[in-house]
């Protein structure tokens, strides 16, 4: 078995090093990863950002297991720790002691959605459901995008965000942010929960001249985070029964696609719904449009209704349900 | 047999021949002539009357696809050509300073059409924009069709790609009926 490793808050050179032994000596154990959630976080904790991001972890909701690296003989809060200087053979024996370790917090999170589950079938009004899949924007990047945008925005002026060596700079009045990351690295930074100790937003008062940045609109940029920090789950200020309303479709050629977006911009895009309803009507699973309307929200293609509306039901009209199945069926297939 | 069709129609230049020979199962065919009037400073030959081509199902069903004319003299063809069809694919360059002029005249002269009927918006020529680090304009073409009236389909898309036509032809059909 494999285990995902995501290495934080080490020093360029001891970043290549370690990753160089997990590639080569280390890859019967272990795998450099950028999955939403490793095995294992393995933490350079000589230094502030390493102490935060174990103190985080080690509170966290998420049960991600910590090996520790430190000149230290012992620190109690630790998961696994080895001492510097170390050896890649501690790097290996620790990866099995994480093993066992994973097994069993493996056996507790099942024994814990088995519990879960029954509890729902005696729930059969979602409501359990729906506070197991609820989370906290504000403990994640999605949040701390979310405060800069509005910084911006109010204060009419460029606000950097900071989170290691990641820089985005937000200017709201033109409704474009600059990365000085590939796309694809946004990954990372959902992956983990964040707070203002591990994020750093700022006024901007010098500018990067940087041409290797990546220029992204925010609607995209705010979409993008929201579908990687929702992962099927809702906000928790958002309400299921609450009606919203789709007012733009998402540009699903170059954003990504959550499960069943097509369809669920085809029925919200068409009158104001409410989440239970939609899922229902479109027989899916809640988690896709949980997924969907958190971003649609957060990138302004959407949003709650005030006052009233209405729902206008729609229906399918059978003349050409069948040629549509099959053009649709081609479509996918080529 | 069982036959149906869908209209590609949009300004010139804009990717409709392209965008039917990504999506059609058979050569198409092109009526294109040498353009001799403003065209030709876009492009060499021109739709002078219509392009085909065309999507098998199966041995019983086919749906046709038909290219309009881009230049504006040919607009009488237009609506005659979008009567009975499944649906009108909008392609427009998004690369050039009118894009929201364009929007505007083709989803008018396509207004009795739309009422009833499904239409989507590809953008095309958005790899122009990026070399010269423009974006597109999504702000104006939204607020465009949100003073319209419109929640429509409008995506990026490359003519050339078979995948970006495929997906805009996924939403001209959910648009339809999303309960498939």
């Amino acid at each position: 078995m494999l285990l995902s490793v995501q290495l934080l808050a080490m020093s360029p050179s001891s970043q290549k090093t370690l990753a160089g032994f997990i590639k080569t000596k280390g890859k019967n154990h272990l795998v450099l990863s950028d999955d939403l959630m490793p095995d294992v976080l393995i933490i350079d904790i000589d230094n502030t950002q390493g102490q935060q991001y174990l103190s985080h972890y080690q509170n966290s909701e998420t049960k991600l297991i910590t090996l520790s690296l430190s000149q230290q003989a012992d620190i109690p809060a630790s998961v696994i720790q080895i001492q510097k200087p170390f050896t890649g053979v501690e790097i290996l024996r620790s990866a099995e002691k994480i093993k066992e370790l994973k097994t069993a917090y493996d056996l507790e999170k099942n024994k814990a959605l088995q519990k879960s589950a029954i509890n729902e079938e005696s729930a059969p009004d979602n409501k359990l459901k729906s506070i197991a899949l609820s989370y906290d924007p504000s403990t994640t990047f999605q949040g701390m995008l979310r405060k800069a945008i509005q910084l911006s925005d109010k204060k009419n002026t460029p606000v950097l965000i900071s989170i290691q060596q990641y820089r985005i700079e937000i200017y709201a009045d033109k409704n474009t942010a600059r990365l000085n990351f590939a796309k694809k690295r946004l990954r990372t930074l959902c992956q983990f929960p964040l707070t203002d100790q591990l994020c750093d937003i700022t006024k901007i008062t010098t500018f990067s001249e940087n041409s290797d940045n990546t220029t992204i609109a925010l609607p995209e940029l705010s979409w993008e985070v929201a579908i990687l920090c929702s992962r099927g789950r809702l906000p928790k200020n958002m309400a299921t029964d609450a009606l919203y309303q789709l007012k733009k479709w998402p540009n699903l050629t170059r954003w990504s696609q959550p499960e069943s977006a097509m369809k669920i911009a085809g029925l919200w895009s068409k009158s104001p719904d409410n989440i239970n309803n939609m899922a229902q009507q479109l027989a899916i699973p809640i988690e896709h449009v949980y997924s969907f309307i958190t971003a649609a929200i957060d990138s302004n293609l959407a949003q709650q209704c005030n006052g009233i509306a209405e729902v206008i039901p729609f229906k399918t009209e059978k003349n050409n349900s069948a040629l549509f199945r099959k053009l649709l069926n081609r479509l996918k297939r080529a | 047999m069982r036959q149906y069709k869908i209209i590609f129609s949009g300004p010139v230049g804009a990717g409709k021949t392209t965008a039917i020979k990504s999506l059609s199962d058979i050569e198409v065919v092109a009526t294109e002539a040498r353009a001799t009037d403003k065209v030709k400073e876009i492009k060499e030959n021109t739709t002078v009357a219509m392009d085909y081509g065309r999507i098998n199902l199966d041995v019983e069903t086919t749906v046709h696809l038909y290219g309009t004319p881009g230049q504006e003299r040919f607009d009488f063809m237009w609506e005659i050509l979008a009567q009975g069809a499944l649906g009108l694919v909008l392609l427009i360059d998004c690369s050039v300073t009118s894009v929201i002029d364009d929007i505007d005249t083709y989803l008018t002269a396509f207004s009795k059409f739309s009422k009833n009927n499904s239409v989507v918006i590809g953008l095309t020529r958005s790899d122009i924009l990026n070399n010269t680090e423009n974006l597109i304009p999504w702000d104006d073409i939204h607020q465009k069709l949100d003073d319209d009236e419109l929640s429509i389909p409008i995506f990026e898309v490359d003519a050339r790609n078979k995948d970006d036509m495929n997906t805009l032809l996924e939403a001209l059909i959910l648009s339809i009926d999303p309960l498939l």
